[in-house]
C-alpha cells in the first residue's frame, strides 16, 4: 500500500507484542497482539469468556464486550433481534460509527454501501441472499464457476512450477492473484484493470488493518485518504454499470443491472448495484487470501498431511474447512449489538453494549472442537465453524471461497510432489487488525514427477 | 459470628431482618446447542423474537431462525459433506423451509 504522511503504519506493522500469560496481559487489540492471539483465547476462554471494554458501546455510555466462547456467539448470531447489526431494523437508539458486517456494510465505506437499501429488515435480507447474491458466489450458485477456478489456478501454477531455484512466494504469486482473478472475472470487469482494483481492494479493507481496538477506528486523516482511493473505485464501479446496462453479458454486474428483484418487484437502481458490487469485491478477496496461505502454512509443517490430501483428492475439501477453523481470515467483528439487556454467562451486558464477536476464538474453543489446534480431517463437525459467521447473515461468498480453496489445493497437490518452506527465509508475521493474514510465506516445492 | 441479621436497627424495628431480594426479571435463553444449554439469558418477557421469527421466518415452531448458510436441502440430501457436520441433527429437520 502506498505511504503517507498521513497514513504512515510502520509503527504498526512492525509492532511484536508480548505472549500473553495471565489475563491482566490479554489485549486482543493491541499492536502485534496478533501474533499470540492463539494463546489469548485460551485465557479468555477459562477466565473471562465475556470480556467488557469500558466505554466502547454504541454510545459513549455504553460498554464493548468481546465474546469467545462458541456456544455464545452461535447462539447470538441465530437472534438478530436480540442481537441486531447496530443501525438495523430493531435496534434502536443505536450509532453505525466504525462498525462493520460479514456481509460487508462496513461503515469504513458508508457512503458507497449506503447505497444497499434493499434490506431494510431480515426478510428481505433473506430474499437480497436468495435472489441476487446466492445465484453468483453462493454455495448454490458458486460450484457453476469450477471451470473459470481451474484455470485459473493451473494458469497462476504454470507461471513458476518450471522456476529455478523452484521456490515461491506464495502469498504474491498465488494466494493473492487467485481470488482477484476468481472475482473480477465474476463481476465481469476488465481483468487489465487488476492491478488498480488490488489497490482499491487494499483500500476497502484498510479500517480493518489498520484502523485502532475493537471497532477499527482510523484517524479522520486516514478515514480521508482513503476516501479518495474508495471514491475513485465507487467512480469505476460506475462505469462498469452504466456499460453493462447497455451491453449485458455474463456475469454479476450485468446480472445486477437487468434482474428484476421479486421481493420489491423492481430493477434495481445504479446505486442499488453499486451496493451490492462493493459488498461483493470486499468480501471477496483478502479473506479468500488469507485463508490459502494459511493453508499451505499448515501443510507446510505437516508434509504427511500434503502427502495425505495427494493420495487422496477427496479429502480436501475437509483440509479446507479445518484450515479455515484454524487460521479463521476474519478472526472478529464488531457487528452486534444488545437491543435488549441480556446476560452472558452472569455477565449484565445492557441495551446498547456492542458484542465484539470473535470468530477465531470461537473456533478453537475445545468445548465444540477437541483438540482445537490439530488438523482433524475426521472431526465430525468440519463444517460447523464460525470462519464464515452462522445464521441470516452468514457471508453470502463462502460458496466461492470454498471452490476456490478447494480447487486450489486439489490442483496444487496434484502438481507437486512436496512444498516446504524455505529454511530461514519466513518469519510468519501477519498483518494487524481483526484479519489473521500472512504478510508473505516464503516456499519451495518439487514438481510433480507424473 | 454475627451476620446482617443481627444487626440493631432490624431488631429493633421489628421489621424484616434482611432487605427483600430483588425480585428476579422474567428472561427466555436460546435453544440448547448440542443438548448443553445456553448461558444467555434475555430480559425480555414478551417473547418479542419468537412472534418477529414466526413472521418472518416462517419457522412452524416460531423458534430461532434455522441455520442457513449452506446449498438446498435437496443438495445437502445429495452430498454427505453436509451432513457431516455442517447441520447438526437437531436442525435437519426443517431444513426444507429455505
Amino acid at each position: 500500500m502506498t505511504t503517507t504522511e498521513a497514513s504512515d503504519y510502520t509503527e504498526m506493522i512492525n509492532a511484536v507484542a508480548q505472549c500473553p500469560v495471565n489475563l491482566e496481559e490479554v489485549d486482543l487489540f493491541e499492536p502485534g497482539a496478533q501474533e499470540h492471539w492463539g494463546e489469548a483465547y485460551k485465557i479468555l476462554h477459562a477466565e473471562s469468556p465475556v470480556q467488557r471494554i469500558p466505554g466502547e458501546g454504541s454510545t459513549p455510555d455504553t460498554d464493548g464486550f468481546v465474546i469467545t466462547k462458541y456456544q455464545d456467539i452461535y447462539d447470538i448470531v441465530r437472534d438478530p433481534w436480540t442481537f441486531p447489526q447496530p443501525g438495523f431494523a430493531g435496534a434502536e437508539g443505536n450509532s453505525t460509527a466504525g462498525m462493520s458486517t460479514e456481509d460487508g456494510e462496513a461503515s469504513a465505506l458508508a457512503d458507497a454501501m449506503a447505497l444497499n437499501t434493499l434490506r431494510p429488515n431480515l426478510e428481505l435480507h433473506k430474499a437480497h441472499r436468495i435472489e441476487l447474491t446466492d445465484p453468483w458466489v453462493g454455495a448454490t450458485g458458486a460450484p457453476r464457476h469450477r471451470p473459470m477456478v481451474e484455470k485459473f489456478v493451473d494458469q497462476l501454477i504454470d507461471e513458476w512450477i518450471d522456476r529455478d531455484p523452484a521456490e515461491i512466494e506464495f502469498v504474491e504469486d498465488f494466494a493473492a492473484p487467485l481470488p482477484q482473478l476468481v472475482m473480477t472475472t465474476i463481476l465481469g470487469w476488465p481483468l487489465e484493470d487488476l492491478e488498480m482494483l488490488r489497490k482499491w481492494g487494499q483500500a476497502q479493507v484498510r479500517r480493518f488493518v489498520y484502523g485502532k481496538g475493537h471497532r477499527n477506528i482510523m484517524s479522520d486523516e486516514e478515514e480521508l485518504e482513503n476516501a479518495k482511493d474508495l471514491g475513485d473505485f465507487m467512480a469505476y464501479v460506475q462505469e462498469q454499470v452504466t456499460h453493462k446496462r447497455e451491453n449485458p453479458g455474463d456475469d454479476m454486474t450485468s446480472f445486477l443491472t437487468q434482474v428484476t428483484y421479486e421481493a420489491m418487484n423492481r430493477k434495481l437502481t445504479d446505486n442499488e448495484v453499486i451496493g451490492v458490487l462493493f459488498g461483493m469485491h470486499i468480501g471477496g478477496l483478502e479473506t479468500t487470501q488469507y485463508a490459502i496461505a494459511a493453508e499451505a502454512q499448515l501443510l507446510a509443517e505437516k508434509p504427511e498431511l500434503f502427502q495425505e490430501l495427494k493420495a487422496d483428492p477427496s479429502k480436501v475439501r475437509f483440509f479446507a474447512e479445518e484450515g479455515m477453523r484454524i487460521h479463521a481470515p476474519t478472526q472478529g467483528l464488531s457487528t452486534r449489538m444488545a437491543a435488549k439487556d441480556v446476560e452472558i454467562r452472569g455477565t449484565p451486558i445492557p441495551k446498547g453494549s456492542i458484542l465484539h464477536l470473535r470468530y477465531g476464538a470461537a473456533n478453537l474453543d475445545d468445548e465444540e472442537f477437541g483438540c482445537p489446534a490439530d488438523v482433524d480431517l475426521a472431526r465430525p463437525n468440519t463444517g460447523r465453524h464460525m470462519t464464515f459467521s452462522q445464521g441470516i447473515r452468514v457471508c453470502p461468498g463462502a460458496g466461492i471461497s470454498r471452490l476456490e480453496q478447494n480447487i486450489a489445493w486439489e490442483r496444487l497437490t496434484q502438481r507437486l510432489d512436496t512444498l516446504e518452506f524455505v529454511p530461514g527465509k519466513n518469519d510468519f508475521r501477519h498483518q494487524p487488525g481483526i484479519m489473521l493474514g500472512l504478510w508473505e510465506l516464503h516456499m519451495q516445492f518439487t514438481k510433480a514427477t507424473s | 459470628m454475627r451476620d446482617e441479621g443481627d444487626h440493631s436497627r432490624y431488631s429493633r424495628t421489628g421489621e424484616a431482618l434482611a432487605p427483600a431480594p430483588e425480585r428476579e426479571r422474567a428472561f427466555r435463553k436460546p435453544p440448547p446447542l448440542h443438548g448443553r444449554e445456553s448461558h444467555i439469558r434475555i430480559f425480555d418477557a414478551d417473547n418479542e423474537a419468537r412472534r418477529v421469527y414466526g413472521e418472518t421466518q416462517r419457522s412452524r415452531d416460531g423458534s430461532l431462525p434455522k441455520e442457513e448458510h449452506g446449498p438446498s436441502a435437496v443438495l445437502k440430501a445429495l452430498d454427505p459433506f453436509w451432513t457431516r457436520g455442517i447441520i447438526p441433527e437437531d436442525e435437519r429437520e426443517g431444513d426444507e423451509q429455505d
